[in-house]
Order: C-alpha cells, then structure tokens, then sequence
C-alpha cells in the first residue's frame, strides 16, 4: 500500500566541530536502581490486577453451583480439591471429544493457512507482477468484513459440496488467513533480495528458494503466525455451531456456550470450560513466547 | 517444468471450483423457497431430532437410548438427538432449513414461528390429532396448534408461572408464610416490607422483575402482570394491536409493573436475573414455572421457600398465555416424515411422558398424568390446581411472533427503565401492526 | 534456439507469481468474493431462506438507512470503536514502553504471560467473566468502588454505560496482544539513536517525539488498523453479556446483522447491514493508513 512519504529525521550524534560521530555502545546508560525497582512493581501490580479475572475463573470452577452464587461473593473455593465440575465436563458433556475437535480443526487450518500464507507472501515479496498491489489490498479487505455476514453463503457452498459435519467443513474458513499474507510478506520482505537473486542465478527453482532459503529465515513470522491462528481458530464462535450437525463434532466454543441456557446458566461447568479451554493456548504461548517478541519485531521493521 | 505444470492445473482447478461454486450457491436455486432439494427424497433409515433447550438435555438422552418401544417396532431406524445450544439456536435452524439437506426429520421449537410464520412444519395424521385432542391437557392445546390442527406435540405441560417467595424472610418481616400475597396489591404491600435498601439503592428485592436478557422472555415475564389488569397484546384474530398493547388493562399492568422499580423501589433494575437473585437471597418473591423447584433443590439446598399460584388482579386471575411454548414438529420436507410420525406416535404415551416429566421435573402432558403422585405430591401443586382450575389466556401464535415478540419486550424492557408507558406501547403498535399485517398476507 | 528459451523463462517469470496466488485467490473468491456477491444480490430482495422472496430494488435500503435501529446500531458501533482504540492503545504503548524500559530481565517473561493471559480467553468466556465483575449489587468492581469512596455505578446495567462498560472489557481483552507488537518493535529500535540524542540534550519527551514515534509508525499503524477493524465488527461480546441491551443500548452492526438474518428470516435486510458496515470499514481504514503512515529515513 502506498503511503504518503512523510520524512522524519533522526538524531544523528556529532561532535564540537559538527562532523558526525560513530553512535556509541549499546547499554551505556545506566538507570537509576530506584526507578527500576518501582516500574517493576508497577508493572507487576498491572499484571495481577490485569490476570484478576481470569484466576477468579479458576477458583470458581473448584465451586459447587450454590457457592457460586453465595452472597457475599466468596473469592475461594471451599475445597481446593473439588474437581466436580471438571468431571462432569469429561464424563456428562463429552468435553474431551470437544477438544480434540478443536485440536484437529485448528491444526488443519494453522497448516492449510501457513502453506498458502507463504506462497502467496513469496509472491508479493519476490516478483513484479501486474496488479500486485490491488490484489493485496483485496486479500487484506477479507479481513475488514465480520465473519458473522459472510457465514450463510459460505454455509450453503459447504452444505452443497456434502462437506457439513466434517473437519474440513469445520476449518473452512480458516484454510486461509489475511493475517497470515500479511505478516509473512512484512517479513519476507525484510530479506535481502540479493539471496533470491543468487539463487535464480544459481538456477533454483521457485518452490525450492521458498522452502531452503526463505523459510528458515522467516521462523520467527511462523511462530508469531501459528500462535495467533490457533487464537482464532481455538476460539471461533459461529461457524462450529453451523457446521457441526451433531455432539461428536462439537468444538470446545461450541461446547462452552451450550452452558449458557436459555433461563440461566449453568455457571459452574461455564467457569471450568473456560479454563479447560485456555489451557492448551497458554502451553502454546509460553512455548512460543520468545519467539513472539523477536518475530514481530522483525516483520515491522524494514 | 514438472511443477510449472502442477501450478498451471491448480490455477485451473481454482478457477473451476469457484466456477461451480457460483452455480451451486446461485439464489436461484433457493428461490423456490421450501427447504428441500428436489433429488434428496431418500430416507436413510435414520431420523435425525434437533433439541435446542439446554434445559432438557435429560430428555435427549433419554430419547436417544432408553426409548425402547420405538426401537423394538423399528429395528432399522437410526434414532439421533442432536443437542443444540439454546443461544444460537435460530441460526442453526436457519442454516439447516436453508440448505435443504442438513435439515433434521423431528425438531423442537415454537409452533407459532416454525408451523406458522415459515411454514417448514407438517400437520400431525389424523389419528395423532385425534389421540392428542383426547388426552393432553387442553390449557395449553391451543398453544400447539394452527386453525384447530395439531403441529405440535408439547414438551411439559409449561403451565405458565407461580409466585415462589423466601419463607424465612417472611418471618423476619414479620408476614406469616402460610399467608402468601392474594391480590397484586397485596403483592405491593408484602413487596414493600420485604425489600431492603440502602439508601436510595435497592440491596435486596422485595418483588424480583425480569429487566434483561432475550427480549422475548421480557415480554413473556410481563404477562401476568397485563393479564391481571385485563390487558392483551394483540386481538385474538391478530389483526392488529391498537386497543390492545396500547390498551386501558395493559397500560395499567405495566404502569404496576414500573411503579414496582421506579416508584415503590421495592424492584431493583441491578441486581440481576430473578433466578439469580432468588437463589442468592437477594429477593424474596419472585414469578417463576415449575422446573425452577428442580432448580432450587440444585443451586440453593438450604433455601427455605415456598409456592403459591399467582395473585389475582383487578381483572381477576392472570390466566396463563406463553410465549414459550415448546413443541415436536415434524419437518415437511422431511423425506422421514412418515417414521418421524410413527416416532411421535410412539412417544406420546402416558408411560413415557411420566418418565421423562419425573427426568426433567416439569408437568407432564397427558391428562391422566395429573392424578399421578409425582404431580400431586409438588410442592408447587396448588398452583398447578388452580391453573388448571382458570384455563388458558389468549393465544399469541402470530406467524412473525419472534419479531413482534421481540418489540414487545423492548416496549416493556424501556418501560422498566422509566420511559412514559402510553407513549411506548403507542409506538410498539405503531411498529407491530404493520407486522401483524405481514404475517396474515 | 536461444530465443525460445528466453521466451519460456519469461513467462515462466510472468506465469509463477500467478501460480504461487492461486490457492490464495481461490480463497478469497470462495470465503470473500461469492458471499459479498451474493449479499448484494440478496439486497434488492425481501429474501428468506425458508419461503418464497420476492424482488423489492431499492426498498430495503431505504427502509434500513431510515429506520431508528440502524442509526442506533451504528451510533453504538462507532462509539465503541471510537473509546476502544484510542485508550487502548495508549494503554498499549504505555505498557509496551513501560516493559521496554525495564532492565531487570527476570520478571520480564511471567509479567508479559500475565498481561497477555486476557488474550487467550474467548470472547464469550470474557463476557461471563465480566457480567459477575460488573454486577451493581455484588461485583467486584462496584466493591472496589465503594471501597474508594465512590458511588457504586450500573456498568452493564445503564444505557449511558453499557457501551462504555464494553470498551473496558474489550481493552482488557486485547491489551496484552498490542502490547507485544509494540514492543517488539521499541525492542528493535536501535540504542544508538537515543545515545546520540541524549548527547545532544534532548529530553525524554523530545526523545520519544522524534525517535520511538516515527520508528514505531508501521507497528502503530497496524495495531490501529486491527483494532479499528476488529472494533467496528463487535459481535460476541455484547451477544453474550448484554444481548443488546439495556433497550438495545449496546446493539452493534453485527448484531443487527444476526437478529435480521437468523431470528427474523429477513435476509434482504440483513445483506443491506453487512453491505453498510463492510463499505464504512473500508473507509475507515484507507484513511487511517493514509492519514497516519510515515516512511522513516535518516537526515
């Protein structure tokens, strides 16, 4: 996209006579001990405040229904071992098929969607073709339309292909991310394009410059990309419940919501669902995390 | 050169896939309206039944496995409940009816939309609307039907609600628990004396309001307090609104109702649901059907309370009228439909409607049910009686009752919150009557 | 001999980028182009999905662009969008800046996991868990206002809050997420250009003028960009803490969009909703890009 050139300019250090000087060493300036220390427990104290919510959804799925709503509103469970409702989930709901549903339908997707994310990216990243740009900007106005306007066409295509009540019906949507060409290309286009040079030169072929040389260096982008994809994915709200046509292919959204009725809700089993469900994208992210920093730094950047 | 060939096949295979993913979506294939698609008509020996209330999911189970009868006559036939959760309920019936093929053989819903305004439901066969005319409770036929013809074959017998009030608190303020409240102003005076506030904020409900949530509900909740003054929401040939939503009984009704909250502060808009509340202690009366006895015994085994059938109004009793009302309607398009009957047929027996009444803790449908322990050993039996006793109110099967229904309830939920009730009710006509008019073209 | 060779390599040349789109392109036909095609079809129709339609041209839009409820739905939509993104991102860049400045590395992992745990939940799982946090009568965050001397406030309750009420729960949301983009990119800016302007004198606030903001742009951009666009689509949460209301206070496009589709099988109405909102986001965010892009260089 074509933005207007706005010319900012940057301190450049110089000496007396006003000849430039080589920028000095990384980390020379020290911060005072006392700041440090009060940022830390600022930040810290955000951070709890900020995570409040969610350890109270914890504690409350230890709770029996009646404790839940006791008033005034006890903060901890009376017993830290009553895994009642995390039973029931498994044993009465059948949550641990719901769970491997979403495994598998967000697999599918972060794979499809990482496969067709890098070619496509490659593309605008390393050729010159007509068109280049509005197709991009196509590609990313995917991203501005709400999911919930464009579910019944895609439904009724799904529905006549006979592909309703299966894994790829599930992950349709999600076989392909804007997000995904979007972050890749920022990447790619980070990398010198005298590496694919020398590699055409060298008379490579398309797809192998793109899986030994670009890939490797933009690992960093996939791992940024495969967290948040599982994000969106893991989390999805209406398209699971259109497609799945019975239990065995609930999804774990599917599943969490179906406690939420239509007099009242079942809050328990809604407190543990939702940590059951945030398990697997916590494991994932703190995984991944450094990942995370250092990969979206570099797909900004240049 | 070999991958320059693939990529060539895969532009062409894109470009044909979206081509025949044009003509398959093409609204001219759906343009002739009715759910199915002509060349599906087989029966697979397996009937598919949606169930969307999170409430019953017992019976699903139920249904599904311990349903012998059905299974020993017809060997070969697959039976599957599907649960449906309630929240999303509307789009995967849409999307299913809409696709044709995905459609489920039985399904659970409200006969005045599904029967009535779309049209995706068959009549019953002669001889299921001869057993059901005979046997079910006849308060509550009407809300199954359609011109007199059964579309419907009810799930509990939801008799509308009764007044459950916290005994304890009554004997803290002083009222005698075996006295409950006998007329809706006496309802405003025990309401006074139970509720507790803080100042200028209300902590805890003397009488608990239904202020939030589906809007439907709202509407429905505010029902005994309309039918208590004599009021109506629409005319029984529902031709139009005007005299009736707007009308002397339904503008006293609701005015009672916001006098509760913004006069008499003995309701508060805050506090939250009644069922919440109830159960926290946070309110001493509150109207609610019979399931939420179940409910109680669950969320509050310490809760001390007590049932009583509804107080009367001016106008006398508040006779029952849902706007819920829950039914097993066959899909016409189904090409099922006749083992879907022959499985309602099954179904709908005294035995099982016992079992899965004494399962789900709601009334049972059958009349002869009524003489049975279960129901008269209630704790809410009285009220039941009584209900029994008064017959059904009107009727509100409008075929666009989801949409009207809904500008009931936002009439009601701005009325709660404070704005001038003639004036609201005058606008909700202004926007019904146009519906009312859609739905009888 | 030669130049057939040439001629093959050229549109071998020409012909892979193509190639390389095709899956992408099948793509965005499939899940984008057919159904915004078929919305736009749809919209000249009193449409069901159920019954027979019948053709009615401009009608429905005019009805729709006249009608109380869609200046309602789009009233709240844009005054959502209009409190979320600014503090958010603030909140963002001060949070991101705030772990970027600081030097011990040990807490600096668990801190960012705790302000990214938010991210992780559903939306629907931060509905519930914020309709229990902003109960008038025994919510923490009336508690906590009580505590500090203040009057206790109807949050989800009040139709002058509600949508406010939503913002907090959205940035509370999305917070930990903006965050780290951020501060990736404030980790990526190079030392030497604050070394150098410290040496000149330059102030913190100058410092951050000139050299974090401009270097920050395209991260800045972006996390505009996303949370414009994700503002402006708010669905789940008011679907599943305030259905809408208090009388439809908190009734966004998309939800218009849902209840005209799926619960009033007005098919027409809904694709004149989704035709409305997907056009004013385009809008939005081309102008924003515009408006707010910079290409950094050095003097």
């Amino acid at each position: 996209m074509t933005s207007q050139r706005h010319e900012a300019r940057l301190p450049v250090a110089r000496d007396r006579s006003g000849a430039a000087k080589a920028p000095a060493a990384r980390g020379t300036h020290k911060p005072a001990r006392g700041t440090q220390a009060l940022l830390l427990t600022a930040l810290a104290l955000g951070g709890v405040l900020t995570v409040f919510p969610l350890l109270w959804v914890a504690m409350s799925s230890l709770k029996r229904p009646d404790e839940i709503l006791k008033v005034p509103v006890q903060l901890f469970p009376e017993d830290w071992t009553n895994f009642d409702n995390f039973i029931a989930l498994f044993a009465e709901h059948n949550f641990g098929r719901y769970i491997t549903n979403s495994f598998i339908v967000s697999s599918i997707g972060i794979i499809s969607s990482l496969v067709i994310a890098m070619l496509a990216a490659y593309a605008f990243s390393f050729h010159k073709f007509r068109f280049k740009e509005p197709m991009f900007v196509l590609v990313l106005a995917l991203f501005m339309v709400p999911p919930e306007a464009l579910v019944i066409p895609q439904y009724l295509m799904l529905s006549k292909v006979g592909l309703v009540n299966t894994y790829l019906g599930l992950a349709f949507p999600d076989l392909f991310t804007v997000l995904g060409v979007y972050l890749l290309r920022q990447f790619m286009e980070g990398i010198p394009y005298s590496y694919v040079e020398a590699a055409r030169v060298d008379g490579a072929g398309e797809l192998r410059i793109l899986a030994r040389i670009i890939t490797p260096m933009v690992a960093p982008a996939i791992a940024v990309f495969v967290i948040i994809k599982f994000l969106f994915t893991w989390n999805v709200f209406l398209w699971p419940l259109l497609v799945a046509q019975d239990e065995s292919m609930y999804t774990v959204t599917v599943g969490l919501v179906n406690f939420a009725g239509s007099e009242f809700n079942q809050w328990n089993l809604i407190n543990a669902a939702t940590v059951i469900s945030m398990i697997p994208t916590i494991i994932l992210f703190v995984t991944l995390q450094r990942y995370l920093v250092k990969g979206v730094a570099m797909s900004g950047i240049k | 050169m070999r991958w320059k060939i693939g990529m060539a096949l895969a532009s062409v295979a894109a470009v044909t896939l979206v081509a025949t993913g044009c003509s398959g979506s093409s609204p001219e294939a759906n343009s002739t309206g009715e759910g199915g698609s002509p060349g599906s008509a087989q029966c697979t020996g397996g009937l598919t039944i949606w169930n969307p209330q999170d409430q019953w999911r017992a019976t699903s189970k139920y249904l599904m496995n311990d349903f012998t009868a059905f299974k020993e006559s017809h060997p070969n036939v697959d039976v599957n409940v599907v649960d449906i959760p309630y929240g999303q309920y509307e789009a995967r019936y849409a999307a299913g009816f809409a696709s044709g093929n995905e459609a489920p053989d039985i399904f659970m819903g409200q006969v005045a939309y599904y029967a009535g305004g779309l049209g995706v439901a068959a009549p019953a066969p002669e001889n299921l609307q001869k057993k059901w005319t005979e046997n079910l409770v006849s308060s509550t036929a009407p809300a199954f039907q359609l011109d007199g013809k059964w579309y419907g074959y009810p799930v509990s017998t939801d008799l509308g609600m009764q007044l459950y009030y916290n005994v304890a608190q009554f004997k803290e303020v002083g009222l005698d628990p075996a006295a409950p409240p006998q007329t809706f102003e006496q309802l405003r005076e025990y309401a006074d004396k139970l509720t507790v506030r803080n100042g200028d904020q209300v902590t805890r409900n003397g009488m608990a309001i239904r202020y939030s949530g589906t809007l439907v509900g709202i509407a429905d909740k505010a029902l005994p307090y309309i039918h208590a003054f004599g009021g109506t929401l629409y005319s029984l040939d529902e031709k139009t609104a005007d005299g009736y939503l707007n009308g002397e009984g339904t503008v006293k009704g609701l005015t009672f109702m916001q006098d509760l909250v913004q006069k008499d502060r003995d309701a508060s808009l805050e506090l939250g649901s009644p069922d919440d509340t109830f159960v926290q202690g946070l309110s001493s009366m509150t109207f609610r059907e019979g399931w939420f006895e179940g409910y109680l015994d669950e969320s509050a085994p310490d809760l001390e309370y007590a049932v009583a059938p509804y107080p009367e109004g001016p106008a006398g009793y508040p006779k029952v009228s849902l706007l819920f009302n829950w039914g097993w309607m066959v899909n016409a398009d189904s090409p099922c439909a006749d083992v879907a009957w022959e499985w309602l047929d099954a179904v709908s027996n005294p035995e099982t409607d016992l079992e899965l009444a004494k399962l789900e803790g709601y009334l049972p449908v059958w009349t002869s049910n009524y003489e049975d322990p279960f129901v008269t050993a209630r704790k809410d039996y009285v009220a039941v009686q009584k209900q029994l006793e008064e017959g059904p109110g009107p009727f509100y099967s409008a075929p666009l009752s989801n949409e009207i229904h809904t500008r009931i309830g936002e009439a009601v939920e701005a009325i709660l919150q404070g704005a001038p009730v003639q004036q609201t009710l005058d606008d909700a006509v202004a926007e019904i009557d146009p519906l009312l008019a859609q739905g009888n073209a | 001999m030669q130049h057939q060779r040439e001629r093959i390599l050229t549109f071998k040349r020409r012909a892979t980028p193509w190639a390389l789109l095709s899956p992408t392109i099948f793509f965005v036909g499939i899940l984008f182009v057919i159904p915004i095609v078929y919305n736009v079809y749809i919209s000249f129709f009193d449409w069901s999905v159920m019954r027979p339609s019948t053709f009615v041209g401009f009608a429905n839009y005019v009805d729709v662009l006249r009608s109380s409820r869609f200046e309602n739905a789009f009233g709240n939509t844009v005054l959502f969008a209009l409190i979320t993104v600014p503090i958010g991102l603030a909140l963002a860049l001060a949070l991101a800046a705030g772990i970027h400045k600081l030097m011990i590395k040990r807490g600096s992992a668990l801190i960012r996991a705790l302000y990214f745990a938010p991210v992780v939940a559903s939306l629907t799982a931060v509905a519930f868990v914020w309709l229990w946090i902003f109960n008038p009568s025994y919510g923490l965050a009336n508690q906590l206002m009580t505590a500090l001397g203040l009057p206790g406030q109807g949050w989800l309750t009040s139709t002058d809050q509600v949508i406010p009420s939503l913002a907090i729960m959205q940035i509370w949301a999305r917070l930990g997420f903006n965050a780290i983009i951020l501060l990736a990119g404030l980790n990526a800016i190079d030392n030497s250009y604050y070394e150098a302007a410290r040496l000149d004198g330059a102030g913190s606030w100058r410092m951050f003028r000139s050299i974090t903001f401009p270097l920050l742009n395209r991260q800045l951009v972006l996390v505009l960009s996303v949370e414009t666009m994700t503002a402006l689509k708010l669905f789940e949460l008011p679907f599943a803490a305030t259905k809408g209301g208090p009388v439809n206070a908190s009734t966004s496009m998309v939800m218009e969009i849902y209840d005209q589709a799926f619960r009033y099988d007005r098919w027409g109405v809904s694709a004149v909703y989704v035709l409305v909102l997907f056009v004013f986001v385009m809008v939005v965010t081309g102008l924003m890009r515009k408006v707010f892009s910079r290409d950094v260089s050095e003097a």
